[in-house]
């Protein structure tokens, strides 16, 4: 081959970046708002009023749970700091997904606040595209296996990376574009290449499992345990036990943890005689994952074990996991996450329409194809997570198996958009779908506040600052494409000048 | 908290080191000045010594990256539709900056 490496390193950044474009630009834009995922949680649970310390909701949540569920296997409780609401999880065979939520808050005694996925359901999809397990998180990490490639031959084929840093000229044409798809690229690029490969990472298991097979062939319980010594796994003893009062054991875990936050409380067979509750340390406190944790034996509330991760390898890993979950992160570095997060979805949006841009039009089926993939996802993703909020403000709070018909009404407002994106021409489909999305984003906030009694102005008279922020920034994103439809429309009737005369506008 | 010094002395040494080369020169209608690129690293590498000396070194280093690419963003932006208030704003950046950092620090 005669190709210099910049050449074939075009071809690979080209085709690379198409193939799986699409779907990585879901990914990046649903992970983006996983960064709020804590906000979204308790937007889409208003009747939880998140006041009160955490440790209290802790309290609350137990005792419910003591009465209500004492007879399942397990108890898993994430502590949110920043809505101080904590989330309890525990098995019901007869839920879609096969466990149920309730959320407390210091001051709920029984759960009342309407089922949802809230903010984890951005979660879930960004890194298994709820697809059965392991296929969703094989296809996500391989599309971001991809993504590096892409972001490594895009740096090598960028000539001029140091002098174009700062330039950006905004004429609509394909420089202009190329323009925006490199400062959107270069400006974040430690940002790109840190969050596709911390994204990799944790799915280690998945997509390298041979380590593990050569080291604890399918003896998977030990391998767990030398993983995760602070997950203590004890037997049931098949006799029944009362746990005893959990206010102690946190109190000691925090005691061990330095002064640190309550992360997560497991309680293991809670009504068994053996059954252990172990506590970890809240993500927020450090870089690494599930940094600290201590077990307790649940009727006596003994110590049985703690356990601070040192291990080099382990802890690298930890770190590595940390820095692309983010939980450690304060208020201004959430928000640089969020903008980067963005600012990649730009790349990938830009990248996408920059193949047309550098083709002739109506050029085959090519091209056809994806100029309405473009539109469907670019537009149709945004347009499908507004529908997944509003679905959860229109449906009413006891309608049954909510929390699913939530997550079918994004899919099927996505194929909706979809479908739209592949009958129209695009040059309409943008403005329109933009449209669109702009009026469900500046729509939702007044909405919601009239289903709900929770809004903006709450926010000014009892300082209520979870829908300040929400309700800002989808005023915010619905200016934002409302901008996007505007150009389009622009763009799409100067198109039609040029093409059939100033007598066809 | 640190962000009230990083970024605007980021925001400062990125405008500067802009105003060094000769294409945002040419924008801002401006003349070369060989001070700038020194003056621009220098205030740059301020930015990160005060997120390195803030209250967690490891989250200030990770946030520093996030800032300088905002800082960047803010560059070209004002490159775009003000070139030629560019020096003014790396001036008052800097003011900005370290007068964030005295507060930071008497905090």
């Amino acid at each position: 081959m005669n190709r210099s490496l910049r050449q074939s390193m075009a071809g690979l950044h080209t085709w690379s970046g198409l193939v799986i474009g699409w779907l990585l630009f879901a990914i990046t834009l649903t992970g983006t708002a996983a960064v709020f995922s804590s906000e979204t949680s308790g937007w889409m649970q208003p009747e939880v009023a998140g006041r009160g310390e955490p440790r209290q909701a802790v309290e609350k949540a137990v005792a419910w749970l003591r009465q209500a569920q004492p007879k399942v296997r397990g108890w898993f409780l994430a502590v949110d700091e920043r809505t101080a609401t904590v989330h309890a999880l525990y098995e019901d065979r007869t839920a879609p997904r096969g466990y149920r939520t309730a959320s407390f808050d210091a001051a709920t005694d029984t759960p009342t606040a309407r089922q949802t996925m809230g903010g984890q359901f951005f979660y879930r999809f960004h890194f298994e595209l709820m697809l059965p397990n392991p296929w969703g998180r094989m296809l996500a990490s391989a599309a971001a296996m991809v993504m590096l490639i892409a972001i490594i031959s895009g740096i090598i084929i960028h000539k001029r990376i140091f002098a174009d840093f700062f330039t950006l000229r905004p004429t609509g044409g394909q420089r202009g574009w190329l323009d925006a798809h490199n400062v959107f690229g270069v400006l974040a690029l430690p940002f790109h290449l840190m969050i596709t490969f911390t994204g990799i990472v944790p799915l280690f298991k998945t997509t390298l499992p041979w380590g593990i097979i050569a080291n604890y062939g399918s003896d998977n319980a030990t391998a767990l345990a030398e993983f995760y010594p602070s997950l203590a796994r004890r037997a049931p003893t098949g006799n029944p036990g009362t746990l005893a009062d959990i206010g102690p054991m946190l109190t000691e875990a925090q005691r061990y943890f330095g002064g640190g936050r309550i992360g997560r409380v497991n309680i293991a067979n809670p009504g068994d005689a053996g059954s252990v509750v172990t506590i970890m340390r809240n993500d927020a406190d450090q870089l690494a994952y599930m940094a600290q944790a201590v077990s307790f034996d649940g009727p006596t509330g003994r110590l049985l074990g703690a356990h601070t991760e040192a291990r080099p390898a382990r802890k690298t890993f930890d770190v590595l996991y940390g820095l692309h979950i983010a939980r450690f992160a304060p208020e201004v570095s959430r928000w640089l996450y969020f903008l980067c997060g963005l600012a990649l979805a730009g790349v990938i949006a830009t990248g996408l329409n920059l193949w047309l841009k550098a083709r002739a039009p109506n050029q085959g089926v090519g091209h056809w194809l994806v100029a309405r993939m473009n539109v469907g996802t670019v537009v149709g993703l945004p347009i499908a997570m507004l529908g997944f909020l509003w679905a959860n403000r229109v449906l009413p709070a006891g309608y049954g198996e909510r929390s699913a018909a939530e997550v079918n009404i994004f899919f099927w407002l996505w194929a909706a958009a979809f479908l739209y994106a592949l009958l129209r021409a695009p040059q309409r489909a943008w403005g329109e779908l933009a449209s669109v999305a702009a009026l469900a984003a500046g729509l939702l906030p007044f909405v919601s506040y009239a289903l709900t009694g929770r809004g903006l102005w709450q926010a000014v008279t009892d300082g209520d600052r979870l829908f300040l922020g929400f309700d800002l920034v989808l005023f915010a994103l619905a200016a934002l494409c409302a901008v996007i439809a505007h150009k389009a429309f622009a763009a799409d009737s100067s198109l039609r000048l040029t093409r059939k005369g100033p007598a066809a506008a | 908290m640190t962000a009230i010094a990083t970024l605007p002395l980021a925001f400062s040494g990125l405008a500067l080191l802009s105003l060094s080369m000769d294409r945002h020169v040419r924008q801002a209608a401006m003349r070369r000045h060989g001070v700038r690129r020194p003056a621009g690293w220098l205030l740059l590498a301020l930015s990160l010594a005060a997120a390195l000396v803030s209250d967690n070194w490891r989250f200030g280093l990770v946030e520093w990256t996030g800032i300088i690419a905002a800082a960047a963003a803010l560059v070209v932006l004002v490159l775009v539709y003000r070139p030629r208030a560019l020096l003014g704003a790396a001036v008052a950046g800097t003011a900005l900056g370290l007068a964030g950092w005295a507060y930071a620090c008497l905090r």
